[in-house]
C-alpha cells in the first residue's frame, strides 16, 4: 500500500523541474514528503494555511463553490496545491527556462 | 314860499327816506323804480280834472323865456316846476294876443302869486304840452296830488322790498332731505401724529460714499435702438445639502489560528515515518489517486510551457526585421540608342556578351505597320546588328551587317568572337568579331587640326576606293538558303562544348585532340529545329587567311572556298495526332556546367567603375555529366513541350538526317504564343514559361504525376512579352509586360503576386536580358518597342544569393506538387462518385443552353423588327422636320451675315475709318476696273472680228479687197458671209 503512494509521488517527482512533493493532512502536518524536514514543515504549515484561507475565500464568494487547485507563481518557483477534505498535495517546481 | 318849502321838504324827506331804506338793494335801483312809478303817474295824469289847470302847448322860445325847457328844467321824471309870474306877465303884455298864453290871460292876470306851477306832459304824439296852474287853488290841489302820489309810491316800494316772514307749512319734503344727509353712526377716530420738528431744522452733514456699495450707484443710459431679448428662465437649480447619516458598526473576528506564529521559530515537527493507521493510509491513497493525475498534467505542462513568460520581446530578435522594409527600385543606368540607325526600329533580339562585361549585341528590325510593304522592307531597309558598350551609349561600337532581318542572336558562350544570328528567311548568319572591338576602342582620337588635315587629304584622293570602316563587320558565314529552314528563325541556343551531336543525331563525347565543339540549335517557325556545326566550316578555313583582310561574300556564292554551310542534323516538331508542323517560337536546352575565370587583374575591394570592362575566360571542366537527349520547345499556339530524340543507329546516306521529335509531355496552358522558356540555373528541373497572359512554372521531374500541368501558374491582367529567371536568386524571375511594366517575382516571399512592379516605359517591353557583370554590381537589360536597349542596375537585395534558397525552392515546389496532386485526386474521386449527377447536370445545362439560344434568336428577331420600325418612324419624322431644318439654316445664315456686318462696323470704328470716305476712295478703282472690263470686252470683240476677217480673207480674198475699198461693201460682204 505504502509503496503505491510512494510510487505516485515518485512519478510526479520524475517530471522536469520538480523540486519536491509533499502530502499534508488537514491539520497542516506533513505526512509524505520528498524534501528535507525543515523545508517540508515550513511549506506544509504555511501552504495549508494559505490553502484554508483560499478555500474560505472561494466559499465566501459563493457558498456552492469550492477550491480545487491553487497555483502560486513566484520568481523562483511555482507551487501547485491540490487541496482536499483530508489532505493537501503540494508540488514545488522550477519554471522552464 | 310855503309851497316851495313844502315841495322842498317833500323832496328832502323823500331823499332822507331813500337813504334810510337803503339796505340790501342799491339806491339807483330804487330810483329807477320811482321814475317808472312817476312816469306811470304822469301818463295817468294827462287829464287832470282839477279846476284851474290848463293844458297848453309851449314853444321852445316860450320855454326858454319861462325857464321850463324840456330836458333842462323839466323832464318826464320831474315834470313840475315853478315859473316866475313876472316873466309871464311881461310876455303877456309884450306879445298880447300873439302870446301863447293869451288863452289864459285873464286867469293869469288874476293870479296873485309870484310863481306859477307848470307841469310837463310827456306825450309822444303831441310834444311840448304843459299843464299850467292858473289859480291858487289849482296849485294847491296839484301839490297835494303830488304829495299823495309820492306817499303811495313810497309805500309800494317799501312793500316790494321789505317782506315780512310767515309761518312754515310742511309738504313732506323734509323727510327726504333728512335721508340724504350723512349722519355719523359711530364715534370718530382719534389720530395722534408726531412730528420731529427739531430734526428738520438741523444742519445736514454730507459724506462721500462708494458707488459700488449702493444699489443706485450708477445710472445706465440705454440707447433707444437697443432691443432686449427676453430669456425665459425655464429651469432652476436648487441645491440641497444632504448629509449622510453616520454609521458605526463593529465586527469582531476571531482568529482560528494564531497568525505569524509559525514563521517565527524553527519547526520541530517530526514527520511520521511510518503510518500505522490503516484508514489514514487508505484515504491518502484515495486522495492521491484522485489528485495525482491532475497534478501530473499540470506539472508536465509546466515543464514544457512557461505560461507566465512574456514572449513579446522574443518574437523578433533580428533587428532588421523590426525596421520597415526598404523600397527596392531598379534604377536606370544606361540606354542605348543610335538615332540614325535605330529610328523606327524594334529590337528583335539582344544578347549580352558572356565573357566581356558591358557588351551587348542588339539586332534591329523595322517596326511593321499594317500597310507597309514587307517584301520591299526586307530587300531595301537596313537591318543592322549593333554591338554596344557601356562606354558609349549613343554610338555603337560595331555595326554588323546582315542580309536580312535578324530575329535571334546568341554569343557563343565559350568563344568570345563568335556571334550567331538567325534571319527571318531562315538563314543563319555568323559574325566573327575577331578582336575588332578592341581595335575600334584603341583608335586614337584625332585633334581638330589633324582631323581637318585628314579630311583634306581624303578629298584630294578622289580616286581612292572607299574602304569599309573599321566599325563595320560583315558576316563570315551565311547558311545556304537551300538547306536552311524555310521561315523565320526564332531562337538560337548553344550546345555543350563537351559533347557533340553527330550526323546521326547522337551525343558523342568530345575528344581532347579535336578542336572545341561549336554547335548550336535553331528553332524556326516552320517547326524545324536544326543543329549547326561551325567546326565543319571552320576547320576548312585556311588559317593564314585573316578574316579582316578578306572581303566576304555570301558563303553560298563562295562554295569553292568553303563548303556549303548547312544544318548538321535536323529535328521536326509535329503535333502527334494531326501530324501538323508546330510553329515554334522558343527553344531551351539543358544548361551545361561552365565556369568563367576573371582574366584581367581587378581589385574588387577598390572602387570599380561600371564601364570598366572585365574579361573572363571560360574554364572547361572535366565532367561526368551526360547530356540527356531532350529539349523544351514553345510554340506560337501556346504549347510548352518537352521533347526527346533518339538519333539514328546507322547512316542512311541522307544529306541531312531528319528526325521527328518525340513529345514526352505536352502542356497547353498558355493563351498566347509562348514568348519565353527559361531553365533555372539552380534547380535543374524548374522551367519558366511565359506566353499570352500566363506565367507558368513547370517541374519536369513530376510532370507525369501532374498530367502535363504546371506546378504553379499565374494569370496577369496584361499581355506578357518575356520572362527570365534571375541569375542570382533561385526563386526569383522577371516578367516583362506589354504596358511597359516589369515584374519581379519571388515565390518564396510571395507566390500570389510579384514582389516588385515597376513601370519603366510608356510603350511595350519586348525582352528581358539579365546579365552578370561581377560580384558587386549587376545589371539587367530591357528592350522596348521604341528601339531602346535600357540597362537597369539591379538592387543589391536582388543580387544576393542564399544557398539555402535552393532547398527552400525545392521544398516549396514539393509542397505545391503534393497539394495539386491531392486536389486532383479528390476531384477525380468526386467526379467518379457523382458521375450520374454530373451527366444529368450537363444535359440540363445543354437543354437550358438550347432554350436560351432559341429565346435569344426570337429576341433578336423582335429587336430587328423593332429597329426597322423605329428607323422608318425616324425617316418619316425627318421628312417632316426637313422644312424646319431649312428654316433653321436660313436663320443661321441671316445671323452670320448680321454678325459679319457688325464685325465690319466694329473694325471700321476701331480703325477710325469712314465707310463713305472709303467708298469715295474706291470710286476711281471701280472706274478703272470698269474701263478695263470694257476694254477687254472690246478687245474680245475685236479679236472675234479679226478672226472672222482673217477667215474671210483666207476663204474669200477678193471680197476682202473690196471691203477695204469701201465700208459699204464690207457690210455687204459680211452679210454674204452670214449667208454662207
Amino acid at each position: 500500500m505504502a509503496s503505491e503512494v510512494e510510487e505516485t509521488m515518485k512519478r510526479i517527482q520524475s517530471h522536469k523541474g520538480v523540486l519536491g512533493t509533499i502530502v499534508v493532512n488537514s491539520e497542516g502536518i506533513p505526512i509524505k514528503t520528498t524534501m528535507d524536514n525543515t523545508t517540508t514543515v515550513q511549506y506544509a504549515g504555511l501552504i495549508s494555511q494559505l490553502s484554508d484561507k483560499a478555500r474560505s475565500v472561494v466559499r465566501d464568494l459563493d457558498p456552492t463553490n469550492d477550491l480545487t487547485f491553487l497555483r502560486i507563481r513566484s520568481r523562483k518557483h511555482e507551487i501547485m496545491v491540490a487541496p482536499d477534505k483530508e489532505f493537501i498535495l503540494i508540488v514545488i517546481q522550477n519554471p522552464t527556462e | 314860499m310855503d309851497k316851495e318849502f313844502k315841495f322842498k321838504s317833500v323832496v328832502t324827506s323823500e331823499q332822507t327816506n331813500s337813504k334810510v331804506k337803503k339796505r340790501k338793494r342799491s339806491e339807483a335801483q330804487i330810483e329807477q323804480w320811482d321814475t317808472i312809478r312817476r312816469q306811470s303817474t304822469t301818463v295817468e295824469d294827462k287829464d287832470i280834472n282839477i279846476e284851474g289847470v290848463v293844458r297848453l302847448t309851449l314853444s321852445v322860445e316860450m320855454q326858454n323865456l319861462l325857464g321850463c325847457v324840456i330836458g333842462q328844467h323839466v323832464s318826464s321824471e320831474m315834470p313840475w316846476t315853478a315859473v316866475k309870474m313876472k316873466q309871464v306877465q311881461e310876455n303877456l303884455i309884450s306879445e298880447n294876443d300873439k302870446s301863447e298864453l293869451f288863452a289864459i290871460k285873464e286867469s293869469l292876470m288874476k293870479f296873485s302869486g309870484t310863481e306859477i306851477l307848470v307841469g310837463y306832459i310827456f306825450c309822444a304824439e303831441k310834444p311840448n304840452q304843459f299843464y299850467i296852474c292858473t289859480t291858487e287853488d289849482a296849485r294847491k290841489s296839484v301839490v297835494q296830488m303830488i304829495v299823495r302820489n309820492r306817499a303811495e309810491r313810497e309805500r309800494r316800494v317799501h312793500n316790494c322790498i321789505y317782506r315780512s316772514s310767515r309761518e312754515w307749512i310742511s309738504l313732506g319734503s323734509e323727510k327726504e332731505i333728512e335721508d340724504s344727509q350723512p349722519k355719523h353712526a359711530r364715534p370718530l377716530f382719534e389720530i395722534q401724529t408726531w412730528i420731529a420738528v427739531d430734526r428738520l431744522k438741523q444742519p445736514v452733514a454730507f459724506q462721500d460714499r462708494d458707488v459700488d456699495d449702493m444699489r443706485d450707484g450708477y445710472v445706465n443710459f440705454d440707447s433707444l435702438h437697443h432691443k432686449y431679448v427676453t430669456v425665459m428662465r425655464k429651469r432652476t437649480d436648487v441645491a440641497i445639502q444632504a448629509v449622510p447619516e453616520e454609521e458605526f458598526s463593529i465586527a469582531q473576528t476571531v482568529l482560528s489560528l494564531p497568525t505569524n506564529m509559525w514563521t517565527q521559530y524553527e519547526f520541530h515537527v517530526e514527520i511520521q515515518k511510518c503510518i500505522e493507521d490503516e484508514d489514514l493510509n487508505r484515504s491518502m491513497k484515495q486522495f492521491l489517486h484522485e489528485k495525482s493525475p491532475q497534478m501530473a498534467d499540470v506539472v508536465r505542462y509546466n515543464s514544457v510551457f512557461d505560461l507566465h513568460r512574456d514572449d513579446y520581446p522574443n518574437l523578433v530578435t533580428a533587428e532588421e526585421d523590426v525596421q520597415a522594409p526598404k523600397k527596392i527600385m531598379y534604377t536606370e543606368y544606361q540606354s542605348f540608342m543610335d538615332v540614325k540607325i535605330c529610328r523606327g526600329k524594334v529590337i528583335s533580339a539582344a544578347a549580352w556578351h558572356p565573357m566581356w562585361t558591358g557588351v551587348v549585341a542588339c539586332s534591329y528590325i523595322d517596326n511593321h505597320q499594317e500597310n507597309d510593304d514587307v517584301s520591299l522592307q526586307d530587300v531595301f531597309s537596313m537591318n543592322p546588328v549593333l554591338i554596344w558598350s557601356f562606354m558609349d551609349t549613343l554610338n555603337p561600337r560595331l555595326v554588323l551587317g546582315s542580309p536580312r532581318k535578324v530575329h535571334a542572336l546568341q554569343f557563343c558562350p565559350y568563344n568570345e568572337n563568335l556571334l550567331v544570328g538567325g534571319c527571318n528567311n531562315g538563314q543563319v548568319v555568323v559574325w566573327d568579331l575577331c578582336d575588332r572591338l578592341k581595335k575600334v576602342e584603341e583608335e586614337v582620337s584625332l585633334s581638330s587640326t589633324k582631323l581637318k588635315y585628314h579630311l583634306a587629304l581624303r578629298d584630294l584622293m578622289g580616286w581612292m576606293r572607299p574602304t569599309a570602316s573599321d566599325r563595320f563587320v560583315s558576316p563570315v558565314l551565311i547558311s545556304s538558303l537551300q538547306f536552311s529552314p524555310i521561315s523565320c528563325i526564332k531562337d538560337i541556343k548553344w550546345l555543350s562544348p563537351y559533347y557533340e551531336i553527330s550526323h546521326l543525331g547522337r551525343y558523342e563525347e568530345h575528344k581532347p585532340n579535336q578542336p572545341t565543339v561549336l554547335q548550336f540549335l535553331t528553332c524556326s517557325e516552320d517547326g524545324s529545329i536544326c543543329v549547326w556545326d561551325l567546326n565543319a566550316q571552320w576547320n576548312r578555313k585556311p588559317p593564314e587567311n585573316k578574316p579582316k583582310k578578306r572581303h566576304y561574300k555570301f558563303i553560298a556564292c563562295e562554295s569553292d572556298v568553303l563548303a556549303i554551310f548547312k544544318p548538321h542534323y535536323k529535328f521536326v516538331a509535329e503535333i502527334p495526332v494531326s501530324k501538323r508542323r508546330m510553329s515554334l517560337s522558343v527553344i531551351a536546352v539543358e544548361a551545361f556546367p561552365l565556369r568563367y575565370m576573371l582574366q584581367t587583374e581587378t581589385d574588387f575591394a577598390g572602387k570599380l567603375s561600371m564601364t570598366e570592362r572585365l574579361y573572363y575566360k571560360p574554364e572547361f571542366q572535366k565532367v561526368k555529366w551526360y547530356p540527356e537527349m531532350k529539349m523544351y520547345v514553345g510554340s506560337m499556339e501556346g504549347q510548352v513541350v518537352q521533347a526527346a530524340w533518339e538519333g539514328y543507329e546507322f547512316n542512311s546516306g541522307e544529306n541531312i538526317h531528319v528526325e521527328a521529335l518525340k513529345f514526352k509531355s505536352w502542356g497547353d496552358e498558355h493563351d498566347g504564343p509562348v514568348s519565353a522558356i527559361s531553365l533555372s540555373l539552380f534547380n535543374k528541373d524548374l522551367i519558366l514559361s511565359v506566353g499570352g497572359y500566363i506565367i507558368a512554372v513547370w517541374r519536369e521531374s513530376i510532370k507525369y504525376l501532374l498530367q502535363d500541368e504546371p506546378v504553379l501558374w499565374r494569370r496577369s491582367c496584361v499581355m506578357l512579352t518575356s520572362g527570365a529567371w534571375s541569375l542570382f536568386c533561385p526563386s526569383m524571375f522577371f516578367i516583362a509586360r506589354v504596358d511597359g511594366v516589369f515584374e519581379v517575382w519571388n515565390f518564396l516571399v510571395r507566390s500570389d503576386k510579384p514582389i516588385l512592379v515597376q513601370s519603366i516605359s510608356g510603350s511595350a517591353l519586348t525582352g528581358i536580358y539579365p546579365s552578370r557583370l561581377g560580384p558587386m554590381q549587376n545589371v539587367i537589360g530591357f528592350t522596348d518597342i521604341g528601339g531602346n536597349f535600357r540597362v537597369f542596375l539591379m538592387p543589391q537585395e536582388h543580387v544576393i544569393s542564399d544557398p539555402r534558397n535552393k532547398e527552400a525552392v525545392d521544398k516549396f515546389f514539393d509542397r505545391e506538387t503534393e497539394h495539386r496532386k491531392f486536389a486532383r485526386e479528390r476531384q477525380d474521386r468526386w467526379m467518379a462518385k457523382n458521375a450520374d449527377a454530373l451527366q444529368a447536370k450537363k444535359e440540363a445545362a445543354q437543354t437550358e443552353m438550347k432554350k436560351r439560344e432559341a429565346e435569344k434568336r426570337a429576341k433578336e428577331r423582335l429587336e430587328k423588327e423593332k429597329r426597322r420600325q423605329e428607323e422608318e418612324e425616324l425617316q418619316r419624322r425627318k421628312e417632316k422636320e426637313s422644312k424646319d431644318y431649312r428654316k433653321e439654316e436660313n436663320v443661321r445664315k441671316h445671323f452670320e451675315s448680321e454678325q459679319e456686318k457688325y464685325l465690319i462696323g466694329v473694325l471700321l470704328e476701331k480703325k477710325k475709318l469712314d465707310e463713305s470716305a472709303l467708298l469715295n476712295k474706291k470710286v476711281p478703282i471701280d472706274q478703272f476696273k470698269e474701263e478695263e472690263r470694257q476694254k477687254r470686252l472690246k478687245q474680245g470683240k475685236m479679236k472675234q472680228k479679226n478672226k472672222l476677217a482673217e477667215r474671210v480673207s483666207t476663204l474669200f480674198p477678193e471680197m476682202v479687197k473690196v471691203s477695204y475699198k469701201s465700208h459699204k461693201m464690207e457690210k455687204v460682204c459680211f452679210c454674204d458671209i452670214d449667208l454662207l
